[in-house]
């Protein structure tokens, strides 16, 4: 009876660890490797892809970056591009339709193959057609022109002033792919082929858990390389992330509000943003639910959301209450503005008895219930709402396809969702209002603020900023959405980390080891 | 014996098509395929046609399921819809860490659930009592609750242990065992207390017959009776209990794999399904009905070697 047992288990080891050292490798958590040669990263969920006009934005584009150099850097707060890939860059015309781009000289991707404009043109040409949810950025080129080898010059369909923002980190577009990756389209889920200061090493990577980054020998700048060996850690509880980092296992982890306190209390650094918008987002304005076609309705909802609560309750004191799309200092942002709607049931009450809702009515909502604060909030919301009469029909799903899916539908009235929008009121023009916008599923034309909005797509500078004031003003006093709150979006990280706050989009290749 | 193993082999057979059908039909029918996880929300009808036709969910739900079980026969599970990697290559890489944890968890919740068990039978009265509140107990606790305990214990309050992680074995066997001990400890908890309940009836029963008798009024030592030949007459039901303790270990390796960042086939049927990724769940769905079926069927032929006497039908 002891032997056959032993030898299965025997066995059952062999098995184990054959298949173990075929594919982890070092996890990061090798005594050996220390702070100062390792960077270990944990983030709360994995990429879509590698590929970057498919992995999205936000945190999770921190797993390409670091194989990924973008043609432009956002700096700082996000509101200007510097160089990166790119030499200089400059509009052409005065109406934001025609942007040069000059390429760094000797630029090579990760295999030694050159990036020249012709990888530009082709990885490009990639972005818009294949099928992604951020393939609408690439659709703006109408073409590429390439004059020579280091000139790109994109020509847009219309005037857009946020596409230098958009060769940067906030789309994937910048992130310029090899040709030779492109053409076998079959591995640029899981590896990478970018110019950046680091390439995937796939035998030390396990898809959806364990993502390691190896120096790229062709990288045009050594003293840029700050590590040898970059890992990002999928790490799904934020509790777990937080004591992996509290214990020295990785140096930098996601932030969630619950941890601003407990890592605050451990001495633990922490990269604050302001990040995505919460609140409400009218799906219709009239044709689905006739009252959401009364802007009286519609102010009425705004000045019954008890916002400073429901910032409070949702984000643990972390979020801010707000009433307007673009968050502070971005373009169109205007302070003035939070003063429109203050908590005021009297007043909302008085406006939904003169559009003849009295009685209320009832608002079929999506909820994604794999946002927690947002999802959260639509719990709030019902609460407030049911207080001048409006019953908030709430409907959970649970995963990003089957949000999409329902939203496609077109049977909602609103959601509630946190959208970021990086760019402030051009962002939001792009993801809310436009004809083929992501939050506009019902294709409406939105005819008080989309003529103003293509007017100021072709201006620049201080006429630019005030056109697009006058613009979120339309959308705050016209209530076409009721945002509620700007959330803080973040990172933790020890002390032997430096330079993760360097910018709004975070990025790996900036981080250092601390002297 | 090896008509017996044949016979179940063949019976497992229909029941891997009959799963693997299953979760193909369900999944299909959940809204949100992986054409709308990659596209997202915004997406026309256009872009979603033209992506679920690179895909190939746009062909009939029946004739996708016979492509792809004419090449799952062939040993080719397909790709990941949305990351393009071989299901078979995920499945290998994560599989070393599922059955480490499973398998561990099942050695460590059968040792001492039979330990404890058979000591609270052997002794009675108040011992035996409080084994059954602390079954129960260890029942009650999930598993996650303990996880983050055990980290905020063993990560925070006496940092000795890792958070979160794998090591392979061949790589660092101690960082193996370290990287497994918290996994392990939350999962086996409420095991330990199935398996000391289900020995302590077993082996009540078993001190009570009349063999025991027997083998005391020979003068056999306490001890031997109880752990040597009572152990070996209750094996049989305790053996059940841990086929069925198995089942429940790998469903509840999912959520421990998410607290401890453990890179598994549990995170990775989490993570499939999330994003509507049909290859990869059926992958994972077959691996998981294998091992509930190889679990079976070594299970049974211990039954076997403890004791003869049963038959296979």
């Amino acid at each position: 009876m002891r032997l056959p047992s032993k030898i299965g288990i025997a066995a059952a080891a062999c098995v184990m660890s054959v298949a173990g050292t075929a594919a982890c490798g070092s996890s990061g958590t090798s005594p050996s490797s220390s702070a100062k040669d390792v960077l270990t990263i944990a983030l709360g969920t994995p990429p879509v892809s590698l590929d970057p006009s498919r992995g999205g934005n936000g945190p999770t584009a921190m797993y390409q970056a670091p194989a990924y150099q973008s043609l432009l850097h956002l700096e700082g707060d996000g509101g200007t591009e510097s160089p990166s890939l790119a030499e200089s860059f400059k509009w052409v015309d005065a109406r934001n339709t025609e942007l040069q781009v000059v390429l760094r000289p000797g630029l090579k991707f990760s295999d030694g193959t050159a990036l020249d404009a012709a990888a530009v043109k082709a990885s490009t040409a990639h972005f818009a057609t294949n099928g992604s949810a951020f393939a609408y950025v690439g659709q703006r080129v109408a073409s590429v022109d390439t004059p020579d080898a280091r000139t790109v010059v994109f020509k847009l369909k219309e005037p857009d002033p946020t596409f230098p923002n958009q060769l940067a980190e906030t789309s994937g577009l910048g992130m310029i792919i090899n040709p030779k990756a492109i053409a076998d389209k079959a591995n640029l889920g899981t590896s990478t082929a970018g110019a950046g200061p680091y390439a995937l090493s796939t035998e030390q990577t396990v898809v959806g858990t364990t993502y390691t980054y190896l120096p790229n020998p062709h990288y045009y700048d050594k003293s840029a390389v700050k590590y040898q060996k970059i890992v990002i850690k999928v790490i799904a509880d934020p509790n777990t992330a937080l004591a992996a980092l509290q214990s020295g296992q990785v140096q930098v982890a996601y932030a969630t509000p619950a941890g601003f306190a407990q890592a605050k209390a451990a001495g633990l650094n922490t990269a604050a943003f302001p990040g995505a918008t919460n609140g409400l987002f009218f799906q219709d304005h009239g044709k689905l639910v006739p009252a959401l076609g009364d802007i009286d309705v519609r102010r009425a909802i705004n000045y019954a959301i008890d916002r400073k609560s429901a910032a409070e309750a949702v984000t643990l004191g972390t979020g801010k209450p707000t009433v307007q799309l673009p968050v502070a200092g971005s373009l169109g942002h205007d302070p003035a503005l939070e003063d429109v709607y203050p908590h005021d049931l009297a007043k909302a009450k008085e406006l939904m008895a003169k559009a003849g809702y009295a009685d209320g009515f009832t608002l079929p909502t999506l909820v994604p219930a794999f946002v927690p604060t947002s999802s959260n909030l639509a719990q709030t919301l019902a609460d407030q709402l049911a207080k001048i009469g409006i019953t908030l029909k709430l409907e959970s799903v649970t995963t990003i396809g089957a949000y999409a899916a329902a939203q496609g539908t077109a049977k909602f009235g609103a959601t509630v969702f946190a959208v970021g929008f990086p760019l402030g009121v051009p962002s939001a023009a792009s993801v809310l209002f436009g004809p083929t916008a992501q939050g506009n599923p019902r294709r409406e034309e939105f005819p008080t603020v989309m003529p103003a909005i293509k007017a100021a797509s072709a201006l620049s500078g201080d006429a630019a900023a005030t056109a697009w004031q006058r613009i979120n003003k339309t959308i705050v006093d016209e209530a076409l959405e009721a945002p509620i709150m700007t959330e803080v979006y973040g990172y933790f990280f020890s002390k032997d980390v430096q330079g993760v706050d360097e910018s709004i989009a975070v990025n790996p290749v900036y981080m250092a080891p601390t002297p | 014996m090896t008509r017996f193993l044949v016979r179940r082999i063949a019976v497992s057979a229909p029941l891997l098509v009959m799963v693997s059908f299953l979760t193909f039909v369900l999944v299909s029918l959940t809204p949100g395929d992986a054409a709308y996880t990659v596209l997202g929300a915004g997406a026309t009808s256009e872009q979603l046609a033209q992506l679920r036709d690179q895909m190939g969910l746009d062909r009939p739900l029946l004739s996708q399921y016979t492509t792809w079980l004419g090449h799952a026969l062939s040993g080719d599970f397909g790709a990941s819809l949305i990351s393009g990697q071989p299901v078979g290559h995920a499945i290998g890489q994560q599989l070393a860490s599922t059955l480490s944890l499973v398998l561990l968890s099942v050695l460590v919740s059968t040792f001492f659930g039979v330990m404890i068990g058979a000591w609270s039978a052997a002794r009675g009265g108040r011992l035996a009592r409080l084994v059954d509140s602390l079954s129960f107990a260890a029942l009650a606790v999930p598993g996650f609750l303990l996880g983050l305990l055990l980290i905020l214990v063993f990560v925070l309050a006496v940092p000795v242990l890792p958070a979160s992680g794998y090591v392979p074995l061949l790589e660092s066997p101690s960082g193996w065992l370290r990287s497994l001990v918290l996994p392990v400890a939350a999962l086996s908890f409420g095991g330990i207390g199935i398996i000391a309940k289900q020995s302590r009836a077993a082996m009540e029963d078993v001190l009570g017959s009349e063999f025991v008798v027997v083998l005391r009024a020979n003068g056999f030592r306490r001890g031997s009776i109880i752990y040597r030949h009572g152990l070996k007459a209750a094996a049989v039901r305790i053996q059940s209990v841990v086929g069925v303790m198995f089942v429940g270990l790998l469903s509840g390796s999912v959520l421990i794999e998410s607290i401890f960042a453990l890179p598994g086939l549990g995170s990775l049927a989490v993570q499939a399904s999330a994003q509507g990724d049909l290859p990869l769940i059926l992958g994972v769905t077959v691996v998981f009905t294998l091992l509930v079926v190889a679990a079976n069927l070594i299970l049974d032929n211990l039954f076997l070697l403890v004791n003869p006497k049963v038959v296979h039908r």
